[in-house]
């Protein structure tokens, strides 16, 4: 597929995907309700601007970040397998949030979790380059990263086993599960900006990861500052992640699974699967949300749970079909 | 284009890796470098790519210290092709060309016209025209080095620096290479490439660069480097030369008694 079509066929499927998240919620609305409530008319302007017009933002939101940095992510380790998680910034923002909840600071503002939860992503960033420093290579960065992560991984387990109650331990565990509901705008607002940021950063990196594709030597010696890249990749995917993580908990493989399906269409160039992916994200995050709304019945089915659920699966398939591609 | 190197000098690990090198290389000539492995070859191509600062010494390009040069104009003027060379992705063989081109590009610009002539020429000139769709990753190794070769050619550099380009490949698509990097050279660039296989270097290089525990050992035409004494000195080896001349076939015998070729540790 051409790019341009696969462009116009992505935002095409970013518009229903939108579209079909603001129609569907436990209070049945007609389209024509949806559309009058969204334009601020009739009773049911509660419920679709305060209610579904958040959420679908925010998994579009979400569903970007996590797509490119996943993109970019992959691009930087020249690896399929390599997903926003691997530079630690997941784990550090879900450690921020898990502290929050644990000092009980989670009821003292509605955004004290997102503010915590982004300090981790960024302390990520700082912990990564302490530890591999501008120069080191890839492999190291991954350690670091590995480090980082199961350090974060560790603290967030001893929030969760020193909580004050059971009910505490469960409210850290949910949040993690990761959910889009009963978000607001004001989680919009707080999580754009850094998103924003962060993807122009990773976006600005077009160029260098295709260089990058014929390995690390190579690429600086086409003239790409390779120290430099790195650090707009780290800090730009803690900036995306850690903001997607701050305001929706941890939703994992749409990060490995979005740019892995795409890269195919884009012809697996580095450069050119970043814009696709962000799309593909916002589209999968936001349909496994509208699944996580018609699932739930009694019980919220968690949004990471989804994508876990279907992400799994595929990775497992990934698995294989690299082992047969190596054999 | 005139690159002079001087006295130049890089440790790792408490190791000299270059222990006071100097070269000049000359537009129109194909400079081989030979050397047991760990002698410095990889380590000299890389400085002079600009990939390795070395800790004492100068070069020159053009008269202008290598230092001075912005990354950007020493990426236009100089293509470096290292060992092992590969790509990661199943790039189409004209996009993974293509790539050679990054140097010239502004931040924001696409190809233009003079971008996708030199993608051509470069493709055309390593005759993988016939390729150009394919994935890189699906290539046969002789297709494959030609490829990466095109790659290195598309950014139109005045000197390519090309480490052990063809030690993986037959003697067939050997020559194809050696026969490239000659055209090159007749076409006014220059090339420093960096060789294992001696007789190969004898055929198509102009000058040898023989290297030894990071030093020059010997440096000159074809026959008066590859001598008995000095391969015996440099590589522990005794050879057999045939064929005379100017362009020595060197044919390796035996080890030598008591040649201690480990490093020191």
């Amino acid at each position: 597929m051409r790019g341009p079509v696969l462009m116009i066929v992505l935002i095409v499927a970013l518009a229903a995907a939108l579209a079909l998240s603001l129609l569907v919620g436990s209070v049945p609305l007609a389209p024509g309700a949806v559309w009058n409530g969204l334009l601020g008319g009739g009773v049911d302007a509660v419920i679709v601007r305060d209610i579904r017009l958040p959420r679908t933002l925010l998994g579009a939101l979400v569903g970007a970040s996590l797509g490119l940095a996943g993109a970019a992510l992959q691009g930087l380790l020249r690896n399929p397998l390599a997903e926003p998680g691997i530079i630690g910034a997941s784990s550090t923002a879900a450690l921020g949030a898990a502290t929050a909840f644990y000092f009980g600071l989670a009821g003292s503002h509605p955004l004290a979790v997102a503010g915590a939860s982004m300090a981790g992503a960024l302390l990520a960033v700082a912990l990564v380059h302490a530890l591999a420093g501008r120069d080191a290579s890839v492999l190291t960065l991954i350690l670091a990263g590995v480090a980082v992560s199961a350090f974060a991984g560790a603290l967030t387990a001893l929030a969760i086993n020193l909580a004050s109650s059971a009910w505490a331990a469960l409210e850290i565990t949910f949040w993690l599960l990761g959910s889009l509901a009963d978000r607001s705008m004001q989680h919009v607002a707080v999580a754009a900006p850094p998103m924003i940021v962060g993807w122009a950063l990773l976006v600005s990196c077009a160029r260098p990861l295709d260089a990058l594709s014929l390995g690390e030597e190579t690429a600086r010696s086409l003239g790409v500052g390779l120290g430099g890249v790195r650090f707009r990749l780290v800090l730009g995917t803690a900036l995306a992640v850690g903001a997607a993580v701050s305001v929706s908990g941890a939703i994992g493989f749409v990060g490995l699974v979005v740019p892995h399906l795409l890269r195919p269409l884009v012809d697996h160039r580095p450069g050119r699967l970043l814009l696709p992916s962000a799309l593909g994200g916002a589209v999968l995050v936001l349909l496994a949300d509208v699944a996580v709304r018609l699932l739930s019945v009694t019980v919220e089915v968690r949004l990471g749970v989804i994508t876990a659920l279907l992400g799994a699966p595929f990775f497992l398939w990934l698995v294989r079909r690299t082992r047969r591609t190596l054999a | 284009m005139r690159l002079v190197a001087r006295n130049l000098h890089l440790a790792f690990d408490g190791r000299l890796a270059l222990d006071g090198v100097a070269l000049a290389v000359e537009p129109g000539e194909i400079i081989g470098l030979l050397g047991p492995n760990a002698a410095g070859k990889t380590t000299l191509l890389r400085v002079l790519a600009g990939l390795a600062v070395p800790d004492a010494g100068t070069m020159r390009l053009d008269g202008t210290p290598l230092a001075a040069v912005s990354r950007g104009v020493r990426a236009r003027r100089i293509a470096y092709l290292p060992q092992n060379a590969t790509c990661h992705w199943p790039l189409a063989v004209e996009r993974m060309v293509a790539l050679g081109r990054i140097p010239h590009l502004g931040p924001l610009a696409r190809e233009g016209a003079a971008d996708r002539a030199a993608i051509a020429d470069a493709m055309a000139a390593c005759e993988v025209t016939h390729l150009a769709g394919r994935p890189v990753t699906a290539l046969s190794g002789g297709e494959q080095a030609r490829a990466l070769l095109a790659r290195a050619l598309a950014g139109t550099p005045d000197l390519l620096l090309a480490d052990e380009p063809v030690s993986h490949l037959d003697p067939y698509h050997r020559l194809r290479v050696m026969e490239l990097l000659r055209a090159i050279a007749q076409g006014g660039g220059a090339v420093v490439v960096a060789l294992h296989d001696l007789s190969l270097a004898s055929r198509f290089c102009d000058r040898l660069v023989l290297m030894d525990r990071g030093r020059v050992a010997a440096e000159g035409a074809p026959a008066a480097v590859l001598t008995a004494p000095v391969l015996g000195r440099v590589f522990g080896i005794s050879v057999t030369l045939l064929d005379g001349g100017d362009h020595p076939v060197v044919v390796p015998r035996a080890r030598l008694d008591g040649a201690a070729r480990e490093m020191p540790s």
